[in-house]
This record gives structure tokens, sequence and C-alpha cells, in this order.
């Protein structure tokens, strides 16, 4: 199967290429994401969590539309990272329905979904634990590669219906972490299924509230690791579902999800089968045009669960409060403080970030 | 002599009611041989934001922004959209980054937005009406605005 996606992401690559020049009703864009992120922690006691971090971000984003085609490739740099996040080819099926192909985000995350990686975009510097990147103490896959159907229809004279469904190839599971893969590098890793689907019905057709519901399925290959200590490969099979609500209005937005995630290893000495529930709600208020004051409260159930303890950092329980001021077009400050819980410890923690898109 | 009715047209003129405000109307025009013969508010909200939006002909609707007018602009934003400026520009770039749309074109020079429709009959602007009175390449779609 990965060899056959490979081929496909290839023939991919060279589709985009050839179709370039083809059309004369095309347009192109490119923004550049930036920011960059202070993080101090304390009463921290656990030597592999760190004190504190500065992170200066770039992200990448190039889209080209024509017609029929639409191209997005997304490249993620910081100064410990760097990684092609999303390249996709899209073919208009309708002009509500969006076939695409390529290294995507599973349509799993709400979260995700909405900001990906433009943290300007996001109503809060972090993200809750349950949509963190896989690379972040992730414990869900997001990054996939495969084929995703995006489509909308209208629902009445001004309502929306907004379904995607995704299939593709997993991350694996190796050194405590999922592992997408590596669409620059398809040799070097290899993956199991990975399906995914959303649901959401959009009181305003265009607006941004919105609510619904999101399921998936996941083998996800878990490699040898003398951590786990298992001598040899197993799988997880990992079901999700969940329901989330977004709402938008001139002063308030709330935003929310809950999912339930069952494992199951298949395969391992080491027997996995259990389930954890996790959910956050966030809620904002604007105060004027310029400054913004939000809050966050996380929790898990079941977060003793033995898959969540092959994630030791995952943040179990979280309570955060923010504050944001756009002072700028396309510039903001924020600053966040909260009390976190993982397995082995808990500390607090205060993040201060600048974020922007050029142009 | 020749002063003289220079003063009396200068008092006229001092003494002359205000002038009231004229009719002003903000328009969406597409090219004259356009299949774009009407628009719903909600296709104009979806097309100013990138949605794929069809014509008569089934090609795609282009939006293009008129930032000419900082009053035009204003009208737009809060009388079509329902937004603020931030509050647009902010949605934009979120439609772009969730699925890659690539935002409307927008012009801050009026000749340039009238060459762009009359070249292109899949296009849509909003204008002041004045700006294309007597100008036979246009047609008025709808009427967004009137004062």
């Amino acid at each position: 199967m990965t060899t056959t996606l490979s081929r496909l992401m290839r023939s991919a690559l060279v589709a985009t290429i050839w179709v370039y020049p083809v059309h004369a009703e095309e347009a192109s864009e490119f923004l550049l994401f930036l920011s960059a992120d202070d993080l101090e922690r304390s009463g921290v006691s656990e030597p592999t969590i760190r004190q504190g971090d500065f992170t200066p971000t770039i992200d990448f984003l190039y889209t080209y539309n024509n017609e029929r085609w639409r191209v997005l490739a997304e490249y993620y740099l910081t100064d410990d990272e760097n990684e092609l996040e999303r390249f996709q080819v899209g073919y208009s099926l309708s002009p509500q329905h969006l076939l695409w192909i390529g290294r995507l985000h599973q349509p799993l995350s709400t979260w995700i979904s909405q900001y990906h990686h433009g943290a300007y975009l996001q109503p809060s510097i972090s993200r809750p634990s349950i949509e963190n990147w896989e690379d972040e103490n992730g414990v869900v896959p997001v990054h996939i590669a495969g084929l995703m159907l995006d489509g909308r229809r209208s629902v009445g004279s001004d309502r929306g219906l907004r379904y995607t469904a995704s299939v593709g190839i997993a991350p694996q599971f190796a050194e405590g972490e999922l592992l997408p893969f590596d669409l620059l590098d398809p040799d070097d890793g290899s993956g199991r299924l990975a399906t995914s689907i959303s649901i959401s019905y959009f009181p305003d057709y265009v607006g941004e509230s919105n609510f619904g519901l999101m399921a998936a399925y996941s083998e996800i290959e878990a490699l040898p690791d003398p951590v786990l200590g298992n001598a040899t490969k197993f799988d997880i099979r990992q079901q999700v579902v969940g329901v989330h609500v977004n709402l938008e209005g001139d002063l308030w937005g709330l935003l929310s999800a809950a999912y339930y995630v069952d494992n199951q290893s298949h395969g391992s000495a080491n027997v996995i089968d259990d389930w954890f529930m996790s959910g956050y709600i966030q809620a904002g208020r604007r105060l004027g045009a310029d400054w913004g004051t939000y809050a966050r409260l996380e929790r898990t159930r079941n977060a003793t669960s033995d898959f969540l303890q092959l994630v030791p950092r995952y943040v179990y329980q979280r309570e955060m409060l923010g504050v944001r001021w756009d002072f700028a077009m396309r510039q903001a400050l924020a600053m966040e403080v909260s009390h976190n819980r993982v397995s082995m410890d808990e500390f607090a923690e205060l993040r201060l970030q600048w974020s922007a898109v050029i142009p | 002599m020749k002063y003289r009715v220079a003063i009396a047209m200068l008092l006229t003129s001092l003494s002359a009611p205000a002038p009231v405000c004229a009719d002003h109307s903000l328009v969406l025009i597409a090219n004259a041989e356009s299949p774009i013969d009407s628009l719903l508010p909600l296709e104009l909200r979806k097309v100013y934001l990138g949605f794929n939006v069809v014509d008569g002909s089934g090609q795609l609707i282009r939006a293009i922004s008129n930032t000419s007018n900082a009053r035009l602009w204003e009208i737009f934003l809060q009388d079509v959209m329902g937004m603020s400026a931030r509050s647009y520009d902010r949605r934009l770039l979120s439609l772009t980054m969730q699925s890659g749309r690539v935002r409307p074109d927008s012009f801050d020079d009026l000749d340039q937005i009238l060459t762009r429709i009359a070249n292109d009959r899949h296009a849509i602007a909003f204008v002041w009406e004045e700006d294309i009175k007597d100008k036979s390449d246009f047609k008025i779609v709808r009427v967004l605005w009137r004062r």
C-alpha cells in the first residue's frame, strides 16, 4: 500500500507541474505565517520536561488554483524542525466537491482542520492536548498520506453542510511518538491504514459557527522499542469518535470538542486494550477592536490508560487563561498562563507569542 | 461690468443652500456580455470569501475587490459582508489556510478594475454607480447600497 501511494504522490507532483501552465484562468498565492514563542515552566520536577524554550517559526503556505485544479503546499520551519507538513493536489469534481491527494491533515481534528499551522489564526497560543501534532505529544494521527474528499452543500436558503472523508497511510509509533509518513522520503517509512470522516453543520453557509461529528479508524504500527519492551512490531488499532462545537459571535467565541478514543494492540506481548476520553472547552471574549481574552479547560477521563502511558508527557488536565492584542493589521501579541498535569508531573506554564502574516 | 458679474456669481453661489446629498449608489458590475445576470446576497458573500459559485455558463465567478476608496470599501464590508476589515481579512486567510482558496484579487486603482471586468466575462466588482455611467462595457448586476 505504501509503495502504491508513494507512486501516486509522485504522479501528483508531476501532474501539478504539468497542469500549471495549461489554463489561462489561474491564480496563486504565497503567504508566510511567522511566530516567535517563549515558554517558561515552573514547578517541573521531571528532568525530561523542558524548563523553557524559545521557538521562532516560519510557516510557508503556497496555493495555486485554476478552474479545475488546486494545489496547496505548507512547509514548516523552526530552529529544530523543518517538515513538509502538507502537499496536496486537488481536483474539483464539482464546484462544491474537491478530491485531494497528497500529504494531508485528516479531518478528525476540528482544531487542526480550522487553523492548521497558522499561529496567527489560532485563538490561543497553545492548542488542546488532544489536538496536538504527532511530534508534540500527540496521541491521535493527524498527518496522513492519501486521499481526501471535501464537500459542501446548501441546506435550505442559507445554511450549509460540510463533509470530509479521508483514507491513507497512518503514522507509525516509534521512540515515544507518532511518526507520520514523510512525503519527501517515502522509502524511509511505511504505515498502515488511516481513515477519518467529519460532518459539520453551518447555520450560516459562509459563517464560522458550526457543530458536528467526527470519527476515525487507524492502524498504528508500533516499531520495536526498548523503552516499550517490544522486540518486534505490533499494531495498535485506534478508533475515535467525537463531537465539536464552534460558535463565533460579535463579542464571544466558543470552541469545544470531545473525543472517545479506543485502543487495542494486536500481535504484542504487552496487551493494550483500553480507552480514554478527552475534551476541552475554550471561550473567548473580545474587548474592543484590538484586545481579547480567552480561557480553556481540558480534561481527560481514564488518563491512566495504557495507551496514554506510551506518551507520558501528554497533558491530561489543563486550566489556561490568556490575553491577545492585535496591535497592527496581521500582527498580534499574546500571553497565556496555565496549570498542567502530565502522568509523571504537574507544572505551571507562561507563554508569550508574537505572530504575524506576510504579506 | 466684468467684476460686477463675478461678484454677483460669487454671492449667488455663497447664498445658495448647501447641496443636498445626491443619490449615491454602490453597485455590483459585470462585463456587459457576462452570463452573470443576478447574484443573491449569499452567493455574493460566497464569491467574496473564495467559495466556488458558477455563472449561467457553468464557469466559476471571479471576485475583484475595489479598495480605491475608503468609504466604498467600508460600505462593502459592513453592508455586504457584514464584518469588519480585520474579520474579513482573517476569514480569507483562514479559508486559504484551510483549503487552498486563493483570495479575491484586490485593486486600489479603478481603471485597473474596469479593465479587468471589460476583459473577463466571468468577473464581478463593486464600484460607485457614477463610475460606470455612460460606459457600455459594463452592466449592473445588483445595487448593493444606496443613499
